[in-house]
């Protein structure tokens, strides 16, 4: 008898981590073809169908109807025969929401992995914002290691990096443990640990099946919806949608309606008070959201890699750009030398110039938002596009290169591509540039075109130079930037890469004075440096001054340094209380057995000087 | 691993400091041959001897002076002030000299003091033994003030302060001596900076410090029960205060309450409250709910004490609001 074929819970969205099963559309027992609908769930943003590629006969145990289940979690089986065919209640998949705790116990699950006991499950852990699962590089502990609290015990590979796996608690690592390249959901178990060396359990799980749940609720409480909305992660940089024209609604719903472009004064509000919350946003969006038809290729395709996903999706929306292409021939040669001399990198001071560029045309730096509102930046972030080593594409930021220094943008340029290559940036330095170079001019490709990405309107595809100069293309949103626009932004670029004047001319950052170096400017002064008012901080200042052998000129209102401080302020206060409590205790000077002092006198003159 | 009340391992870590740098000395009303008000230097005087356990005068603002001063000429003092109410009268020589000493020296000057005291409503101490001046500590600069949660931070927040060359404020709090958690047996330090999520949940963020880090845990266990997953936030540091921990939270759950045993204004929580307010706004899905005392000075009554202070269901309920669903 051949092991049973697991129907999971799919990932039928991005942001998808769990699906109630809303219908099943075969029975128990039915012969499934490839290529059958044998259910349908609810996710996130739509109702779907569950597809089996795979032929058998459907099989309990059977997620029941209105279930939530985890994506990745098994929802009912394929049998190889009638035979091996079993009820759909026979052993419940997953706790569903009928099931009581009393049920649960009395029937154990499937033959799932061992759990040690007493142990402290480590979890796949949310790395960024919008990781829903994570793919298990490297174990950097072995089973039986104890660990320590903060410890690295793995690394993972996000949708955007490779992130380590902390562990803030002490105890020794225990299977049953993901294996390396197994592809876990966030939250779900990676591996466990025991506080005692016996209950280490020496276990590798192959893949991650259906494996208990921790911390789930067992039974959803009465009166709770079936349906949860599942809010997604923070879209950072969208900018919130405008108030709606009645009522209220809260910061994250006008951000999330931001980002989906959704106009808040279409939507009823189901907060308190009728506020339009999040849910409400989200609810209108899946609306919207109709069920894409795919053309579906023939053959067994490979699961893409997180990072692989994330491109293929950001491509896919630049489809609803109007796009144009302009080129125009530049001669590097001058920028090289210039950059060169400067100690900076070309990408660098290409990066810079168009930034510059951008600065005189700013439609360039502009982003088309839905629907028909245009988004104007005044700062110009450059995503420059890097490969990474067999690992594909990271775009690291040059943040506000139009104001920078070349030598700054050249500094965190090395910085970011050091890190990039080892995948190693954070999310906010990869995150939401004005525009974008990809630049291929090592790589000798005569003429090529690039995508802006979503929140960019123009991108720059840099050639190798030829004997006409350097072609660099700009490909941009029509909706956004005219032909004349990228033309005339082309030539500006053109005119700075071609007369690099500005990167020894341009305005260098205040800078420190380094150890060893005047901060006098050379030039025939009679004083070194001039003090106004001399009150105590005024002439501290001007003495210490003058002992590290400057000449100075104190400037006062008065014929005595001192100032108000000293001649009117706390000092001269002080002094005329010391006398009054002098005064003072000399009327009770007797009864202390002190004699002859009961007749104090106050010489006024004396005390003020 | 060992099972060690609060109260043991502050204990601990005085014994392990004093002995580990001579410099290190205890200052306070009844530390020595009474082994403290709440036992965390028992013992510690017939080890130490009258130099370096130092009984004290009742007279705050001066041996808290003292110890302030011989920190600034290498000494490590770490000085008991019996109640957070008793630091008002020593509030001169904090603000004024431990807390600017090394600005005001232009560098030259450390003040590498460490003062504990309980900052918290007990049981019927009445208003004038029962403040919690956080807030007052929180708004100083030139200070760091820890609130350790249990027996592992108190320990080795403890530890951590002794070797800090800044002027550390470490509030304990009267309800926590005697709690107990478990504690490794070899050494360890514990960070004075950074908050810590003691619970990971989704649907909401409860922050809290010191004691009511708990009442947060409770409130969590309680929404578990309704079907959500609240996440605690325990800030351990509120100088200086993790803003970047708070944002990642709140921009993971959109929904906050923050828990505190003060009266609310000019309070830590509206100190968070601003943060999440600046950093993250537009993370925020509905209003953040401040869970605080009343505005009274705090009645002897017990009933009337219970009202005043806020414990775990009103934690619960202030979820309940920020959910809307009350």
């Amino acid at each position: 008898m051949s092991d049973p074929y697991i129907i999971k819970m799919p990932q039928l969205s991005d942001t998808m981590t769990e699906g109630t099963i809303v219908s099943w559309e075969k029975n128990i027992g039915d012969f499934i073809e490839r290529g059958t609908v044998v259910a349908t769930v609810e996710t996130d943003k739509a109702i779907m169908d569950v597809e089996v590629f795979r032929e058998g006969y459907l099989s309990g145990p059977m997620a029941a109807v209105d279930s939530v289940i985890p994506v990745g979690d098994a929802i009912a089986l394929l049998v190889a025969s009638e035979s091996e065919v079993v009820a759909a209640d026979s052993a419940p998949v997953a706790a569903s929401s009928g099931a009581t705790e009393a049920e649960t116990a009395s029937e154990p699950a499937q033959p799932v992995d061992e759990t040690p006991d007493e142990a402290h499950p480590v979890k796949m852990p949310q790395l960024s914002d919008t990781m829903t699962e994570g793919t298990m590089v490297t174990w950097e502990k072995e089973i039986g290691d104890h660990i320590a609290r903060g410890t690295v015990v793995a690394t993972v590979e996000t949708d955007k990096a490779v992130m380590d796996v902390e562990v803030f608690r002490e105890g020794y690592l225990s299977g049953p443990m993901a294996a390396v390249d197994s592809v876990i959901p966030v939250g779900e178990v990676i591996a466990y640990l025991v506080d005692d060396k016996s209950k280490i359990i020496k276990s590798e799980r192959t893949a991650i099946a259906a494996g208990p749940k921790e911390e789930k609720p067992k039974s959803e409480p009465a009166g709770t919806p079936k349906a949860k909305t599942k809010i997604p992660a923070m879209p950072h940089g969208a900018t919130p949608a405008p108030r709606p024209t009645t009522g209220q609604a809260t910061p994250y719903a006008r951000q999330l309606a931001g980002a989906h472009g959704i106009d808040l004064s279409s939507i009823n509000g189901t907060g308190p008070g009728g506020v339009i919350v999040a849910a409400d946003v989200l609810n209108k969006e899946t609306q919207k959201t109709s069920i894409k038809r795919v053309f579906q290729v023939p053959g067994e395709g490979r699961p893409m890699s997180a990072m692989e996903k994330a491109v293929a999706h950001n491509m896919e929306y630049s489809l609803s750009m109007p796009l144009f292409r302009v080129t125009i021939n530049v001669k590097p040669d001058a920028l090289k030398a210039a950059s060169k001399q400067a100690g900076a990198s070309l990408t660098v001071a290409i990066a810079k110039a168009a930034a510059m560029g951008i600065k005189k045309h700013p439609s360039i730096n502009a982003v088309y938002q839905h629907e028909d509102r245009i988004v104007e930046r005044e700062q110009v972030d450059i995503g420059l596009a890097v490969e990474t080593e067999g690992m594909g594409l990271v775009v690291p930021v040059l943040r506000n290169a139009a104001h920078r220094s070349l030598a700054e943008l050249n500094a965190d340029w090395a910085d970011l591509v050091d890190r990039a290559r080892k995948r190693r940036l954070k999310p906010e330095e990869y995150s939401n540039p004005t525009f974008t170079i990809s630049n291929m001019g090592m790589m000798g490709v005569a003429l090529f075109d690039a995508i802006p990405s979503p929140g960019t309107s123009a991108i720059f595809a840099i050639s190798t130079a030829g004997p006409e100069g350097m072609p660099v293309t700009i490909t941009a949103d029509h909706r956004i930037v005219n032909g004349a626009d990228a033309a005339k932004f082309l030539n500006t670029f053109k005119e700075l890469v071609e007369n690099p004047g500005w990167i020894s001319g341009a305005a260098p950052a205040p800078k420190a004075v380094e150890k060893g170096e005047s901060a006098i400017p050379a030039g025939d002064w009679d004083y070194d440096v001039v003090v106004i008012g001399g009150g105590p901080g005024g002439e501290d200042c001007a003495r210490d001054l003058v002992q590290h052998g400057l000449k100075v000129a104190m400037i006062n209102d008065a014929p005595f340094p001192g100032g108000e401080c000293l001649w009117r302020g706390c000092i001269p206060s002080k002094a005329w209380r010391a006398g009054a409590d002098r005064m003072r205790d000399r009327a009770h000077d007797a009864r202390l057995g002190v004699k002859n002092t009961n007749k104090p006198e106050l010489n006024w003159k004396k005390t003020r000087a | 691993m060992a099972e060690t009340a609060y109260w043991e391992a502050i204990r601990r870590a005085h014994d392990e400091e004093m002995t580990n740098d001579k410099m290190v000395i205890a200052m306070g009303e009844d530390i020595g041959v009474a082994g403290g008000t709440y036992k965390a230097t028992s013992g510690l005087f017939d080890k130490y001897g009258p130099e370096r356990i130092i009984d004290t005068p009742i007279s705050e603002n001066s041996y808290t002076g003292i110890g302030i001063g011989a920190s600034m000429v290498g000494m490590r003092p770490i000085i008991e002030i019996m109640s957070i109410n008793f630091a008002l009268l020593a509030l001169d020589t904090i603000i004024n000299a431990a807390a600017k000493i090394r600005y005001m020296s232009g560098g030259r000057i450390a003040c590498p003091v460490v003062i504990r005291t309980p900052g918290g409503t007990a049981h019927q101490l009445a208003a004038q033994h029962s403040a919690r001046l956080a807030r007052m500590f929180m708004s100083t600069a030139g200070l760091r003030v820890v609130t350790p949660r249990g027996p592992v931070d108190a320990y080795g927040m403890l530890k951590s302060a002794v070797r800090c060359n800044d002027p550390v404020i470490i509030i304990e709090h009267e309800r926590m001596y005697n709690m107990k958690e478990e504690m490794p047996d070899e050494e360890f330090f514990r960070p004075l900076e950074g908050a810590e999520i003691v619970r990971h949940g989704t649907d909401i963020t409860l922050i809290g410090y010191n004691y009511n880090v708990h009442l947060c845990l409770g409130a969590a266990d309680k929404l578990a029960k309704d079907g959500i997953s609240a996440e605690v936030l325990d800030l351990r540091s509120l100088k200086p205060l993790d803003r970047e921990t708070i944002r990642r939270s709140v921009e993971k759950t959109h929904r906050v309450v923050i828990a505190e045993e003060d009266e609310a204004p000019v309070g830590v929580g509206a100190e968070i409250m601003a943060a999440i307010n600046e950093d993250c706004f537009f993370a925020l899905d509905a209003q953040p709910i401040r869970v605080h005392a009343a505005d009274v000075p705090v009645p002897y009554n017990a009933r009337l004490e219970k009202e005043a202070i806020p414990d775990v269901e009103d934690v619960y309920q202030g979820a309940l609001k920020a959910l809307g669903k009350i």
